[in-house]
Formats: structure tokens, sequence, C-alpha cells
């Protein structure tokens, strides 16, 4: 299917929002599920899995911010 | 000296525009994050005036938008931005007064569109630029807008719905320091360069500016300043009544609702659509509301959208190519502006004095 000229920056411009827009709500969920479980983990002492949390929850923050950076370098950059 | 003056007019009654845009708006973009108790009403108000300042500088996509999209810019005199600047401010002082839908956005460029078919007929008035960079978008952005902020919340309340609440609401809480952070910055690179466009397009007619040139740097100021001042003097007002008039939502949910409208912001303000950001912001409320519980949302503001896409845009042309042909009546000179700028001013003081003895709170036209 060809997508008209002039439509194709409005996708480009709906994908964007739609992929942005999940991803930082959805690594940020990550994050608070990383951070509280590694807290509870912890304090029971279950290291491992408490570790296993904790990345996740750096994972989920490199993500949101990276998200957020890339989309506002892209604005900036135009 | 007499372009000098109408120069002058335009740019202070843009000015003037964008100042009253951002003090109309600061409940949109504060609102979600003082509902949730996630920053105190003072800071979130100074908060947002920072950042929609600083959103001003970070792209100029839109404003060009606005100078060269729309209409043809040889056919653009100072008098026709003039009477399209007068026709969206009328159309919002109506709006206001009879408690109305409106958009401030799609009032200027229909305020615009409206003198220039007047002043130059069809010919100077770009339909497709208009379809494909205002219409379209404008009936996209809420939905999208909606739709991510729906299918994020369900993905957030899959991942901590087991969690204990309490550290899932002060996570979600702090992160809204951030996502209401980006939505006042979203806004202010939308909606401050609308009035730097038109400036711009002002500018073009006098022969100050190059036609497709960026607006200058004291163009950028002085837009960015305006909008920043009427969000903080905007919320003031926003600060003493915001505990009737918000929607209540749980931390998550704002923090969905400003995500989601921040990234279709400024996926817009990338690609140079002027979006109505409140019709956005409000979406994506929607959205966030509607993925929890359907009765939550008010329905009643998605109605008032569609009335405000239907009535705007036709209702300000009408007022700026009318605006325009009274102006005329008074030659191509100053005369014309100054008259019809002094009759506003009275109009505005009559319509204040009005409202203020029938004690009737005063609501903001949507922007």
């Amino acid at each position: 299917m060809t997508v008209p000229l002039a439509m194709a920056p409005l996708l480009s411009a709906v994908l964007g929002a739609l992929v942005g827009g999940l991803i930082v709500t959805i690594a940020f969920s990550f994050v608070i599920l990383g951070v509280t479980r590694f807290e509870d983990l912890r304090r029971v002492g279950r290291r491992a899995a408490a570790t296993a949390y904790g990345t996740l929850g750096v994972v989920g923050a490199l993500a949101a911010t990276g998200t957020v950076v890339y989309g506002l370098i892209l604005v900036t950059s135009k | 000296m007499g372009s000098d003056l109408i120069l002058g007019i335009v740019v202070a009654t843009a000015l003037v525009f964008d100042f009253t845009n951002g003090f109309h708006d600061t409940a949109n973009v504060v609102a979600t994050s003082v509902s949730t108790r996630a920053l105190a009403p003072r800071t979130a108000v100074a908060y947002a005036s920072v950042l929609n300042f600083a959103g001003a500088f970070i792209s100029l996509a839109v404003a060009a938008t606005i100078a060269s999209d729309f209409v043809d810019q040889d056919a653009i005199t100072e008098t026709v931005v003039f009477a399209g600047l007068i026709g969206a401010i009328v159309w919002n002082l109506l709006t206001w007064y009879f408690g109305l839908p409106s958009s401030s956005s799609h009032a200027l460029i229909g305020g615009v569109v409206g003198a220039t078919l007047v002043a130059a007929g069809t010919g100077a008035i770009d339909g497709t630029g208009l379809l494909d960079k205002l219409i379209v978008p404008a009936l996209v952005a809420p939905v999208l807008a909606f739709v991510v902020a729906a299918l994020a919340i369900v993905g957030a309340y899959r991942i901590v719905g087991r969690l204990r609440p309490g550290p899932v609401s002060r996570g979600f809480r702090f992160g809204q320091v951030a996502s209401g952070g980006l939505l006042a910055l979203s806004h202010g690179t939308n909606d401050a360069q609308k009035t730097m466009g038109v400036i711009a397009l002002a500018l073009v007619a006098h022969g100050d500016l190059a036609q497709g040139a960026d607006p200058p740097t004291w163009v950028i100021v002085s837009a960015a300043s305006a909008i920043a001042l009427g969000t903080y003097t905007g919320g003031w007002r926003i600060v003493r009544t915001m505990g009737s008039r918000i929607i209540k939502m749980d931390p998550a949910q704002g923090f969905a609702a400003q995500g989601a409208g921040a990234a279709a912001i400024l996926a817009a303000s990338h690609f140079g659509y002027p979006l109505s950001t409140t019709h956005t912001i409000s979406g994506a409320v929607m959205g966030a509301g509607a993925a929890k519980r359907l009765s939550a949302v008010r329905w009643g503001v998605a109605g008032n959208i569609v009335m405000a896409w239907v009535l705007t845009l036709p209702a300000a042309a009408s007022i700026g190519a009318a605006v325009y042909g009274i102006t005329r009546i008074f030659g191509t000179g100053v005369l014309g502006p100054l008259v019809v700028s002094a009759a506003i001013l009275v109009a505005v003081i009559v319509l204040l004095a009005r409202r203020l003895t029938q004690g009737r709170a005063i609501t903001a036209a949507e922007g």
C-alpha cells in the first residue's frame, strides 16, 4: 500500500508518539516494579532475586530516560 | 512611519494573544500534577512557566508552518495579519463570554485565513496545506493521545498491579515531576511558535524578513516570554480554584496522561503541525481515565472538543474577514487598525465589567 507523500510525516508523527508515549510509561512502570521488589527481597535476604529486580529497575530507568532524551534530540535537531 | 506603527500594533496584539494563550492553558498543563499531589500548586505553576519558556526555543517547525503553509506570503500585508489576530481574539472573547468551547490555535489560523481570503481571494489560500497540516492533525492528535494514554495505563497496571499501592503511588508521583515538566516543555514547543509564525508573517509583509527565513531572535524571546508570563499569571487563579475543577486521577494515570500528551505534542512540533494542545491533553486525560473506568470520564468534554472543531475555524475566519473589511473602510493606513484596536479595547472592558457585575465565574477558553 502506498502512502500519499503528505501523509507520510503524519504517520511518522503518529508512530513516534505511540512508541515514545508507550515506552516511557511502560519502562517507568518497570522501574517502580524493580525498585519495590529489590527493597522487599533485599530485606528478606534473597540477594540474587533482589539483584535481578534491581537490574530490571536500572534498565527501565535507562529506557525511559533514553526515550525522552532521544525524542528531545530529534525535535531540536530539525 | 504609518507602516511601522501598524507593525508595532500587530506585534503587540500577537504578544497579547500569546499571553492569553499561556493564561488559558495553565490549568491543562499543571492540573494533572496538582490533582495527584505530585507538585504543590505554586511550584507546578512556576515550573510549567519556566519550561514553557524553554520549550519555545526547542524548535521552529510550527512557526514555519504558520508563516508559509496556509497562506501565500506575497498576498499578506500587516493589516491582513492584524485582522486575523483580531478575528482570533474576538472569537476567543465571544466563546469565553457565552461559555462555548473554543481553540485558540484554530482561531488564530482561522482568523488569518479569513482575512487573507477577503484581501487576496481564494488563490492566496493553500487548501492542501490547511488540510494536511491543520485539519487532519487536529482530528488525529486527541484520538492518538487518548489511545496512547489508554494503552500505557493498561500496561502500567499490569506491571505494577500486584505491588503494594504505597510505593507505586510514590513512584509515579515522583515520575510526574518529569512527565509534567515534559508536558509543559512540549506546550511551549507548539503554542509559543504559533505567535512567532504570525509575527514572522507580519515581518515578511513589512519587508523586514525574507520569505522562508526563521523568525529573528527577538521574536522567539518575546513570544517565549509572553506565553511563560501568561502561564505564570494564569496560575495564580488556578491555584485558588484548583480544588473544585480538576478530574481526580491516581498518580499512574497522571503519569500516563502526561507522557502521552507530551509525546503527541512533541511529535507534532517536530513535523511542524500546529495542534490544539488543550484538545490533545484532554484526549490523553480521557484515555487514562477510560482505561480504568468508562464512567470516570467526562464525555461532555469530548463533545465540546468536537463542537470546537466544527465551529472555531469558520467562525474565526468570518470574523477575521469582517475585521479586514472594516479596517479597509479607513483606507490602507494606520487609522483602520487604530480604530479597530480602540473598539476591541472598549468591548473587552464592557464585557469584563458585565461579567464581574453578574458575579459569574470566569472560565478559560480552550487553547
